[in-house]
């Protein structure tokens, strides 16, 4: 009977596929890998994007291996706190509600939300211009908050999906009205390389909407704060993250407020 | 988990806010989902028995496609891909039909319960024992009477165990419909674990809302049956046999 | 076996997909088939305790087979994934063992074997309960050990009774493994949608993934039928 259940044990722990065990030398970064340009899925299935590029980039300066674990969006906080990952760099907003479970290392980049709409609408992103519309956002995102307290309680129908493409594929077959999420995203991602012109991206400026975004660290976890702080200040240092900007935004500047 | 029951006790059992979600919503889906499913089920089953090649094999090939692939594809293609279709978006109809998640939902679980009802079904009518059925057209009934009186009535009786099989796993899939965007239980969970971050208390109070929804529904089903089969000897269907019966497997 | 699996995805235009379709599916088989495995394992065991004669075990795996059919698919596997997760995690911390991970798949493992083991459990007890009586008490007449009993005797005899009710679970384990895509798992139905978003074709691509579980399912029923021809050796059919 013993015998069973450790076999079946040990059959659970040969079924899994990625390495098991957590070692001192990498940094496991948590990521939502479906907010390109930002971070995404190569046809081939590896991780890439302007997050992915910062994140390997500290890790080098650090002399430390990165190890990238996808999860979706709702699920980054609960695997932080509880181990599973040790960072979190996924266009992570510094919003009051996260500070108090987790901690933030330095600024990463600055970005405003917008909301994206077809033109045609004419629809502007307060609650008497979106009454009786829906507003499709992804589901733990700063834009959801904001949208179930700001909008829904105006008479606003807020749709929360799991990922960010599959908000977008409802806004353009028309199921939502307008979505909201990261302004800088939405422009590079879906105005211009889906080229969806005939949409326009409204900036959205509110307390509940912070532009500044970090990386989310274990709370009380010291050492890999010190590590990612450390490793932000070296990139800024040389000209590594202006090439790495540079590479995915052109001219575009994250950093300088 | 006081505070969690708190914020969302309304969301899970009726009303979020501005819809209907949770409870209500679940209980809808099964109810229309396995009514409809089941009258659409019987010509369905009838024309499955029949003696027309056609009409049996073009039965036969939509209970085959509706049973071997899952639910979750059949609620993807009806939610995601039909709606992608440029000649759906045009068809003003068609359009407001698709467009909206919980006709789809629908449109999915009743096919596929249709096409299992189907089956059960028409396997229970061939069963039906030749003895009775002579019987009827001795005493000068046509084929729609014996249908009516005398056919349907042993077949359904028969198959009590395998409908609330079937109603048992209906309830189970609707757990998915959230994906479609309709609030149901498992969508309230997943907003209460997104806001609140406690896993374990939202997923256990939806498993927990689940599992009273199911035992209701086998005590219920149980007490139906044996109404029904009361005048069937004690032997044949006690306590212990409905039990083995009841296995939430499809069975072929 | 892979080429001609390519071979006939690339009779369809699937514009450089077929790849990652492959995957998928390799994904999804290796999801079923090892759920499945271990399901018959859990569920051997669970009716073999059922059959004992030990009432508070008997009583714990009854008590497991009526949860398991109260609690759908979906919310367990979510519970296992994130639940268990953060519950493994804190149970690790404070041991101050190392991190455990549970990955989407082995979440969709350890949770459809739980499920259908419950499930196999009936369908063993039944097919445990149709041998015949004289066979068991043959066989200790002749000296066997229990276990050599079981092996030689009960077991062959039960496969021949459970075969239907292992094909319908296996029937329904293909269809349950699509659950796993929305934990997040590269199965076949999340390639499918993958391909399908870049492309813009989503249900062409949707239809390939239902396609391919159609012939899934078929061809596991073409095997199940051999598998009953090969354990009913020596044994007349009725019909």
């Amino acid at each position: 009977m013993k015998k069973m259940a450790y076999s079946l044990l040990i059959l659970a722990g040969v079924a899994t596929q990625t390495p098991t065990l957590a070692s001192d030398d990498t940094i496991r970064f948590g990521v939502d890998a479906t907010y390109p340009p930002f971070e995404f899925k190569q046809a081939d299935g590896t991780i890439a994007g302007f997050e992915i590029d910062l994140g390997n980039a500290i890790c080098e300066k650090m002399n430390k291996k990165c190890v990238w674990v996808s999860t979706n969006f709702d699920g980054l906080i609960p695997s932080l706190r509880v181990g599973k990952i040790d960072a979190i760099f996924s266009s992570l907003g510094i919003s009051e509600k996260r500070k108090k479970v987790v901690d933030f290392s330095d600024r990463t980049w600055t970005g405003f939300s917008s909301m994206l709409s077809l033109t045609s609408k004419n629809l502007s992103p307060t609650a008497e211009s979106l009454k009786g519309k829906t507003v499709g956002v992804q589901q733990g995102t700063l834009q959801e908050d904001f949208a179930k307290i700001k909008l829904a309680p105006n008479g606003v129908r807020v749709q929360s999906y799991q990922n960010q493409d599959q908000v977008y594929a409802d806004l353009l077959n028309g199921r939502i009205d307008a979505s909201m999420q990261d302004m800088t995203q939405a422009q590079v991602n879906f105005i211009r390389d889906g080229k969806n012109t005939n949409f326009s991206n409204q900036k959205l400026v509110d307390k509940l909407l912070p532009a500044d975004s970090a990386i989310a660290i274990r709370k009380g976890d010291k050492v890999t704060a010190k590590l990612i702080n450390d490793g932000i200040k070296a990139i800024h240092a040389d000209d590594t993250y202006v090439t790495i900007q540079r590479k995915y935004f052109g001219d575009l500047d994250l950093y300088t407020k | 988990m006081l505070e969690l029951l708190e914020m969302y006790w309304k969301p899970f059992l009726y009303f979020d806010g501005y819809s209907y979600s949770g409870f209500v919503i679940t209980m809808w889906l099964l109810i229309f989902s396995v009514v409809v499913g089941f009258l659409i089920s019987i010509p369905l089953a009838v024309a499955r028995n029949s003696k027309y090649k056609v009409l049996s094999w073009s039965v036969a090939s939509f209970t085959i496609v509706f049973r071997g692939t899952p639910l979750y594809l059949q609620l993807l293609i009806c939610y995601s891909g039909i709606y992608s279709l440029t000649f759906i978006q045009d068809q003003t109809l068609l359009n407001q039909f698709f467009r909206d998640g919980m006709y789809c939902t629908l449109l999915a679980f009743t096919l596929n319960t249709c096409a299992y009802m189907c089956e059960m079904l028409a396997g229970a009518l061939k069963n039906v024992s030749a003895g009775e059925i002579e019987a009827a057209k001795a005493f000068g009934m046509n084929r729609f009477k014996t249908y009516l009186y005398i056919i349907f009535p042993s077949a359904l009786k028969q198959s009590i165990p395998q409908y609330s099989n079937e109603v048992i796993i209906v309830l189970h899939s609707t757990t998915i419909a959230f994906t479609a965007t309709v609030p149901d239980i498992l969508k309230v969970a997943r907003d209460a674990n997104s806001a609140t971050y406690m896993t374990f208390q939202s997923f256990g109070i939806a498993a927990f809302l689940y599992l009273i929804l199911s035992f209701v529904l086998f005590y219920l089903f149980r007490k139906f049956e044996q109404y029904h089969t009361a005048y069937l000897p004690n032997t044949q269907l006690s306590k212990g046999l409905f039990s083995t019966y009841f296995s939430p497997l499809k069975k072929k | 076996m892979q080429d001609l699996f390519s071979k006939a995805l690339s009779l369809v235009d699937l514009s450089g997909y077929s790849n990652l379709l492959l995957q998928g599916t390799w994904m999804t088989v290796k999801l079923s088939l090892l759920s499945f495995l271990l399901a018959m394992i859990l569920g051997i065991f669970t009716a073999l305790i059922k059959s004992s004669k030990n009432i508070p075990l008997s009583f714990l795996a009854t008590c497991y087979t009526t949860l398991i059919r109260g609690i759908p698919d979906l919310v367990l596997m979510l519970l296992i994934f994130y639940g268990v997760q953060n519950w493994v995690g804190e149970l690790t911390n404070a041991l101050g063992w190392k991190f455990i991970y549970i990955d989407p798949f082995s979440a969709g493992v350890i949770t459809l074997a739980f499920i259908y083991g419950a499930y196999f459990s009936e369908t063993f007890r039944g097919a445990l309960q149709a041998i015949p009586e004289g066979q068991k008490e043959a066989s200790i007449a002749y000296g066997l050990s229990k276990v050599q009993s079981f092996r030689y005797v009960v077991f062959p005899q039960m496969m021949r009774f459970s075969i239907p009710g292992l094909s319908n679970v296996w029937q329904v384990i293909i269809k349950a493994t699509a659950l796993i895509s929305i934990i997040g798992l590269n199965d076949l139905i999340n390639a499918a949608v993958e391909a399908g978003k870049s492309t813009n074709r989503v249900f062409f691509f949707l239809i390939i993934a239902a396609g391919i579980f159609l012939a899934y399912s078929i061809l596991s029923n073409v095997a199940f039928a051999l598998l009953k021809k090969y354990f009913q050796k020596g044994v007349k059919e009725a019909n």
